[in-house]
């Protein structure tokens, strides 16, 4: 605990020129931003050209969250079910985008954990629609001709039972 | 009317998303789509190839990786008003899924190779393959056999053989010396090999086709000009002591299990250069049983994409060492191995035009 509340603060600018303080324990998650500070590149404020301060925001919350400690055995397995509760909600998300940011900032910022957890929720999105459906929700053009549309019906005749 | 109303709408949307610099798909990278469709499950992983051009690409040319890290899914056939076969679905993930299969009236399954399940017509005496996942169908007119066949003695392949140039469907009824194979596009024409053992399994592993005799001796079944059935004079047989012996689907090695006398599953690997029998090695694996004997394998959890997460309630799965028994069974249908859908791209009339 005491080395949390004396860790040094890192400086983070999103591409909109907000900075953000965030604590140097809670940024090693990001491998990116570990890299840089390894590097001795952390000294000033790190651009993050890459995401808008809105994503960065939300970056932070979580890797806030994944960076609590639990005191004790019987305390991580509420903090287990805790994060589990955490990352359900974190992922629902108003709008689509906001998921793609997330996944481009997880992919950016090199964070596994979170990587994993936004793309999983992409590809939850996808489950359970049907190909018109998938397109209609992210803006996809049915380029096939006639005869593949075909085909491609053939093949998709599952239905959910 | 409505119809050009709604693109203008949709113009008009993908347009103010492009504007806040938030275009979802396009400019996500292959690498982030790849991990996303890892998240897919098998049937959602056919659709994802059925939306655009792009990603019927992608799919296409992830398709081996993808399948590889599948866990295997639960199959159940049953027929329906029309006596059409109806497919059932459970994957790994306990969604289930339904499809009809098409021509399949009047058919029996009797077996599973590569991912086809085999479809016997016995009123027209042919057989028909079929893949439910990517619906491609094989046709193999005439049966060579005079007696009736049944899933219980019958045993299909479908393998490439590179001297025949061609995909070729392989059968073999137990208790019988015969091995009948024809050629994909050779519109029913069997050539016959006869062999003085009794065939209890015929098995596909590494481009070649291996059988078990009935006094288990391993046979390799060379379908050259002249087919022949050679001998591969490993040490010593199968334990005679194991009964229903049968190959296993593994992609790495040569196995067969069967059951002890006090009915424990034992699996045995034939290890070829060493020209003996020996114990499978001490890796994980497990190993999946169906009522449908042919649709039986070890694998290597380790290949899986995700842990496997959902008790199954249905046929053996345990794993190969004797101490830890975990026994799951159901007798009314069979594993669906994702990983043997492998080769179906290769398949003659399957080239995907994208």
């Amino acid at each position: 605990m005491s080395s949390s509340s004396s860790s040094k603060m890192i400086e983070l600018r999103s591409s909109d020129g907000e900075t953000f303080h965030v604590e140097e324990t809670v940024v090693l998650q990001s491998e990116t931003i570990k890299q840089m500070i390894d590097d001795d590149c952390a000294n000033a404020a790190i651009p993050l050209p890459n995401v808008t301060s809105m994503t960065l925001a939300k970056v932070i919350e979580y890797i806030k969250k994944h960076a609590e400690k639990p005191k004790d055995d019987d305390d991580k397995k509420v903090a287990e079910e805790d994060l589990k509760k955490f990352d359900a909600e974190f992922v629902k998300v108003d709008q689509e985008s906001m998921l793609f940011d997330l996944v481009r900032a997880a992919n950016y910022l090199n964070i596994k954990s979170l990587l994993d957890l936004t793309c999983q929720a992409v590809a939850d999105s996808i489950k359970d629609l049907s190909v018109e459906e998938v397109r209609k929700k992210f803006n996809i053009q049915n380029d096939f001709t006639p005869e593949e549309e075909a085909k491609v019906r053939k093949e998709n005749a599952w239905a959910f039972d | 009317m409505a119809k050009t109303r709604s693109m203008t709408r949709e113009q008009k949307r993908f347009k103010t998303s492009e504007e806040n610099g938030s275009t979802s798909w396009s400019d996500l990278g292959d690498d982030l789509l790849f991990t996303i469709m890892m998240y897919l499950g098998v049937i959602d992983f056919v659709a994802f190839g059925g939306v655009c051009k792009y990603w019927r690409l992608f799919t296409h040319s992830n398709w081996d990786k993808f399948m590889a890290s599948r866990q295997p899914m639960y199959m159940h056939l049953s027929a329906n008003r029309i006596n059409k076969k109806v497919c059932f679905l459970e994957d790994f993930e306990g969604r289930k899924f339904k499809t009809s299969l098409p021509n399949s009236s009047n058919r029996t399954c009797i077996g599973l190779t590569l991912g086809y399940l085999i479809l016997w017509g016995g009123k027209t005496r042919d057989f028909m393959l079929v893949n439910p996942i990517t619906r491609h169908e094989l046709h193999f007119p005439g049966c060579p056999f005079d007696i009736s066949i049944n899933s219980a003695l019958f045993r299909g392949i479908l393998i490439f053989s590179h001297s025949l140039s061609g995909w070729v469907f392989v059968i073999a009824k137990f208790f019988s010396p015969i091995i009948a194979f024809s050629v994909a596009d050779e519109q029913g024409r069997w050539k016959r090999l006869f062999s003085n053992v009794a065939a209890l399994d015929l098995h596909a592993f590494k481009e070649k086709i291996y059988q078990i005799s009935f006094c288990g001796n391993l046979f390799e079944v060379r379908l050259d000009l002249d087919p022949t059935l050679r001998p591969l004079g490993l040490e010593d047989c199968v334990e005679p002591e194991l009964s229903r012996i049968e190959f296993l689907c593994s992609g790495q090695k040569l196995c067969v299990v069967g059951l002890d006398q006090e009915k424990e599953y034992i699996g045995l690997e034939a290890d070829v250069d060493k020209m003996k029998w020996v114990s499978p090695g001490k890796e994980k694996a497990a190993l999946f049983l169906s009522r449908l004997e042919c649709a039986s394998a070890v694998i290597n959890p380790n290949t899986w994409a995700h842990p496997w997460t959902q008790d199954k309630g249905c046929t053996y799965f345990h794993s190969f060492e004797r101490s830890k028994k975990e026994w799951r069974r159901c007798d009314t249908s069979m594993w669906y191995f994702p990983h043997y859908c492998l080769k179906i791209k290769a398949a003659p009339e399957d080239v995907m035009h994208v």
